[in-house]
């Protein structure tokens, strides 16, 4: 019970001290934890004010820990970005391997290779399976605009079949995907994305409108809006930090005008003479992803996928032992090993020095509290329990935790800023979004109090009969 | 001054001590591993190319539309870039050191032999017969390309040319013993014996991969990408600026239906190339220097305190006789001992924790080397670190002994 | 209020036993001042620590105010020395870093008053002692004996029943001193029991009664007269 007494000044040395027989037995109140708390931030921001070289050494060393681990750590997280999570159960990317009979594609875990020929990727898209699908790869087309004046200029393209946007789900701010029929037909139509619309139309809305790409004209059918897949998954082989193309042309019509291919190609055996020779050898060069909405069709897919194989090795193909697959999203940038290694490393590194740090600013706090030890047996003789000299610290510990991690926010910005300055392509990368920024002040506070603990325990050993020695 | 009494007073005391030397372990696996990688960047960021760096820029052209012959359309262009006051030698080319993009091909000796593993492959450059002066490169062995045996080359051709010149690297990888002259090598794949014979061999060239796993082997094969494709250009010292500047106008009189892009110095090309590198090294080194920095101020605070602490006792020893040089040497003792526990410690750590990247994300082995220059970096530090508080302490009046606190 | 029966309290360490109190025994009454003096090392300050809760003794049995503290744990001796028990101390042992509002409100915060009856009590107890214009300076901008009183202002704002004073005017000199010395004599006036240490025979003889101690034991209790003294 907290018995509110008033005291009458009138008759103020007689209720002080006179009436203590019938008040001193009263019960102890226990402090409401919130007034407490107050109490201590009281005490703790008096402290840090009383040894502000001590104080500000430790929130800097918090900072500069927890802003190395949060620039590294955002990196990571923003590398481990899952580009499409709506989706990224049901895309799958396939692979096959018709690679040389003499030696695997990959000698470590002998994974198929990371790309199928073009004339797989062509003849699995004729497969009537009833699955969305496409073979792809990227290239580049001339953009020549209406105007003379402006120079040509080179745009990113990708080669797809109509499923591409449905499957990656392209958001369509004007039109749609040209049809089945347009691709099989080979038609001049594009797709383009409202950046290249407003660069060469300086409008967005321009289906119906013809361009030149290359050396023909084109109807543009489509018009995306700005779109992100950050990392740019469908294909690995490229950087996966570059922006979705800016042109999207027909399969048939990127095979037809011979289109480069930008990435890479790979050849276990020489291709004969020319494109025509290149897309019929056994070298790879395209990606091929399928949309398997459940696990019924995953499995219906592999059988799909063996019996292809099985077929394809009556022509004298496939001469290794059985190893086509489907892999979704995440697990397919996982094995593509998306994140750089460096960046990992930056992530560990970033961790053992925020450790350094926390060690750090125990050892300060343990001396911070400990030169208090006066203060502290006093406080213990006046009738302070452990646990209240221990929460006073604990609460000390979390507000330099807090100072920390504001200075720390303030570092890890300018530490992406400098990732950024370095490493121009970083730019989507090296950014904080609100999860990080929580993550950072819950790190700051929790690594703090961690750090804090032990030195109060400490404090709170602090034995009360220390302060009645007369020195 | 006695150890023993420093130890044992430790020994009572252990946590603070423990916690310095917890630091310090960290510090020195930390930054034992960091300066191997920074150096290690610096010693990639570093590696030579092989040509005239300063004087050697690209660029890509391309045709658009069906308009001219891309054979006759390249050698004009040539001609063109040629002419411009201040060019030493202009080609097109496939392959410039560190460019990041390229051809790479399989190298073998004999006749069904495999290519096993990525020791067997090269880069391979297309070039003419002014490669030397192109590139700025030296003729170690034999010839260079004569110019009846350069092809003209467009995409989707095979490059199976009868001769070919090999890099110093790739002539000691194939032929350790002996010269490369003379001798066959198949770079087609094609079955059947060998069909290129080795006419040359030039000194060291860059592949345009520096971060692969042969960065330094190049097959040269004579031909002359035509139609859309890349230039080299190398000026004469201190041209490159004013020939980069007209190339554009240059090209576009000969034809405007083109896009001319990607100009690039050699500087801007190798910068690309070592981004990442850099990017690492500059964070590394900063992390390294704030590392210090923390563990330094952190033992600055610590001892302090401990200055403070024993306040009494210093005047007391002061008292009974200690010379200023004995206060000051007890600090510096106690904290390299501090130091020397978290060295010990930390090699362990250090070792682990560049084990760690070995084994998972395959860096490089640490040098043994690297420990002791660790050590020696935080043994100095923390002597440092303590000389201050330790001043302090010397200043201490023996008359302390005497007085109540 | 204090009945301490037997008391024995030894200190240990791997070589030495050291007795610090055997067979204590002692009676203090409610409204009693108690001087305990004598030498160094007879026990005294043991003496005050065990009485003040702030260590526990090894043998024995000790009675504060009708309670049993023998076998208590921390938080309920904490709590017990917070309500019961003021110290004061010889050194003073103010809060350099809190003025003088801050440090008396210390042991009124630990007990959980509400914000306007600690308002209350600290400022009706700093103007008891003559510091009630001063409730914001900070204890190095007073003399010993100010600062000796806003110790005693502290000790008095919880309403203790007991007063445990450790050479109380120790660090001061002899006019200051004197002025706490009828400080107390006037709190104790008022019903409250002190016990004080010192070895100042002069002040002891001043007290209600006067224990004196050696090697851990009572040798002698004087009782004073009270009256006299008062009339002195």
């Amino acid at each position: 019970m907290s018995g509110k007494r008033t005291f009458p000044t009138g008759r103020l040395r007689r209720l002080m001290w006179g009436n203590t027989a019938t008040n001193a037995s009263r019960e102890r109140a226990t402090p409401t934890s919130e007034d407490m708390t107050t109490y201590y931030l009281k005490l703790a921001l008096l402290a840090l004010k009383r040894t502000p070289a001590l104080s500000s050494l430790m929130v800097l060393a918090i900072a500069l820990g927890l802003a190395t681990a949060m620039t590294a750590f955002t990196v990571l997280y923003r590398m481990s970005n899952n580009p499409i999570p709506q989706k990224s159960d049901v895309l799958y990317a396939v692979q096959l391997d018709a690679w040389s009979p003499e030696r695997p594609f990959d000698r470590t875990d002998n994974l198929p290779p990371d790309q199928l020929t073009h004339g797989d990727s062509r003849r699995l898209m004729a497969l009537d399976d009833g699955y969305r699908k496409t073979g792809m790869w990227r290239s580049s087309v001339v953009v020549v605009p209406e105007n003379t004046k402006v120079r040509p200029r080179n745009a990113p393209t990708r080669i797809v079949a109509p499923d591409f946007f449905a499957m990656f789900d392209a958001p369509f701010l004007h039109g749609q995907a040209w049809t089945a029929e347009q691709e099989a037909r080979a038609e001049r139509v594009v797709v383009i994305s409202r950046e290249l619309a407003e660069r060469v139309f300086n409008k967005s809305d321009v289906v119906g409108d013809r361009i030149y790409l290359d050396d023909e004209q084109f109807q543009i059918v489509g018009v995306l809006d700005t779109w992100k897949l950050i990392p740019l998954f469908y294909d690995v082989t490229n950087n996966v930090l570059n922006e979705t193309e800016d042109v999207f042309l027909p399969f048939s019509v990127g095979t037809g005008k011979e289109k480069a291919f930008h990435g890479s190609v790979n050849c276990w055996q020489p291709p004969g003479e020319g494109f025509k020779g290149l897309i019929d050898s056994e070298c790879i060069m395209t990606q091929f992803w399928v949309e398997l909405p459940d696990r019924g069709a995953r499995e219906r897919y592999q059988a799909l996928l063996d019996a292809y194989v099985a077929e394809q090795r009556k022509a004298g193909r496939f001469k290794r032992p059985d190893n086509q697959r489907v892999v979704a999203v995440m697990p397919w940038l996982e094995q593509n090993e998306v994140i750089p290694r460096d960046t990992r490393m930056f992530v560990g590194i970033g961790a053992a020095f925020l450790l350094v740090c926390l060690l750090n600013a125990t050892g300060l706090l343990l001396a911070k509290f400990l030169r208090k030890s006066g203060e502290i047996g006093l406080r213990r003789a006046l009738g302070a329990s452990k646990r209240e000299v221990f929460n006073q610290h604990l609460v000390e510990s979390g507000l330099i935790g807090a100072c920390g991690a504001i200075a720390g926010l303030i570092l890890t910005w300018s530490g992406l800023l400098a990732i950024r300055a370095l490493i121009p392509e970083y730019q989507e990368i090296a950014q904080l979004d609100i999860w990080l920024f929580a993550g950072l002040f819950a790190t700051a506070l929790i690594g703090a109090v961690a750090a804090g603990a032990y030195p109060a325990w400490r404090a709170c050993q602090v034995m009360p009969a220390s302060q009645l020695k007369a020195h | 001054m006695e150890i023993s009494p420093i130890l044992k007073s430790l020994r009572k005391n252990p946590v603070a001590a423990l916690l310095i030397a917890a630091q310090v372990a960290l510090t020195l696996a930390i930054l034992a591993n960091v300066l191997f990688i920074v150096s290690d960047r610096i010693a990639t960021m570093s590696m030579p190319s092989g040509i005239d760096e300063p004087n050697v820029f690209t660029f890509a052209s391309q045709d658009i539309g069906e308009g001219r012959n891309p054979i006759d359309g390249t050698l004009a262009d040539l001609d063109a870039v040629r002419a411009i006051p201040g060019v030493i030698a202009a080609a097109t080319q496939i392959g410039i050191p560190m460019g990041q993009s390229g051809w790479q091909t399989g190298v073998t000796l004999k006749a069904e032999e495999k290519v096993e593993g990525p020791e067997r492959l090269a880069a391979l450059y297309m070039v003419d017969e002014r490669m030397l002066d192109v590139y700025g490169m030296q003729l170690l062995e034999g010839r260079t390309f004569n110019a009846e045996e350069v092809i003209a080359w467009k995409t989707g051709d095979q490059p199976k040319p009868p001769v070919v010149i090999l890099n110093k690297a790739l002539s000691q990888k194939l032929f350790p013993d002996g010269s490369a002259l003379g001798r066959m090598i198949n770079i087609t794949g094609d079955p059947g014996e060998p069909a290129q014979q080795v006419v040359g061999v030039v000194d060291t060239i860059a592949s345009p991969w520096p971060r692969s796993q042969n960065p330094d082997r190049v097959v040269f094969v004579p031909f002359r990408p035509s139609g859309s494709t890349n230039f080299i250009v190398r000026t004469e010292p201190g041209e490159l600026d004013r020939v980069m500047a007209a190339i554009e106008e240059a090209l576009f009189k000969v034809d405007r239906n083109r896009i001319v892009d990607g100009i690039r110095d050699f500087k801007t090309t190798r910068a690309r190339a070592f981004e990442g590198d850099r990017a690492m090294a500059v964070l590394l080194a900063a992390i390294a220097l704030a590392l210090l920095a923390v563990t330094a101020f952190g033992i600055v605070g610590q001892v302090s305190f401990w200055v403070t602490q024993r306040t009494k006792q210093i005047g007391t020893r002061r008292a009974l006789g200690a010379r200023r040089s004995d206060i000051l040497r007890y600090f510096q003792l106690e904290n390299a001992l501090i130091v020397l526990l978290g060295i010990a410690v930390g090699c362990t750590l250090a070792m682990a924790i560049n084990g760690a990247l070995v084994k998972y994300l395959s860096f490089g082995a640490l040098p043994l080397s690297w420990l002791p220059i660790g050590a020696l970096v935080v043994l100095v530090l923390g002597q440092l670190a303590v000389l201050g508080p330790a001043l302090r302490a010397t200043r201490i009046a023996p008359a302390i002994a005497t007085r109540t606190a | 209020m204090l009945t301490m029966k037997s008391l024995k309290k030894i200190y240990r360490t791997a070589l030495v036993e050291t007795h610090a109190l055997r067979d204590f025994s002692l009676t203090v009454n409610s409204g009693e001042f108690v001087a305990v003096t004598g030498p160094s090392g007879s026990g005294k300050t043991t003496f005050l620590n065990i009485a003040g809760l702030l260590e526990e003794h090894t043998e024995g049995q000790y009675t504060l105010d009708g309670i049993n503290v023998s076998g208590m744990s921390d938080d309920q001796r904490s709590s017990l020395r917070n309500q019961k028990i003021g110290f004061i101390f010889q050194s003073f042992n103010l809060i350099a870093d809190l003025d003088l509002y801050d440090n008396v409100d210390v042991p009124l915060r630990y007990r959980g008053m509400p914000k306007a009856e600690r308002k209350q009590r600290i400022e009706q107890a700093l103007t008891r002692v003559g510091l009630g214009s001063r409730l914001h300076h900070y204890p190095a901008e007073l003399s010993g004996g100010q600062q000796q009183r806003v110790a005693i202002a502290r000790a008095l704002a919880g309403s203790p029943k007991l007063l445990l004073a450790d050479e109380p005017t120790g660090n001061l000199d002899t006019v200051m001193a004197r002025g706490v010395m009828e400080l107390l004599e006037e709190i104790n006036g008022q019903g409250t029991t002190i016990i004080m240490v010192t070895h100042d025979l002069e002040l002891a003889r001043r007290a209600g009664r006067h224990v004196h101690m050696v090697d851990g034991q009572v040798v002698d209790i004087a009782e004073t007269d009270f009256s006299s003294l008062r009339a002195a």
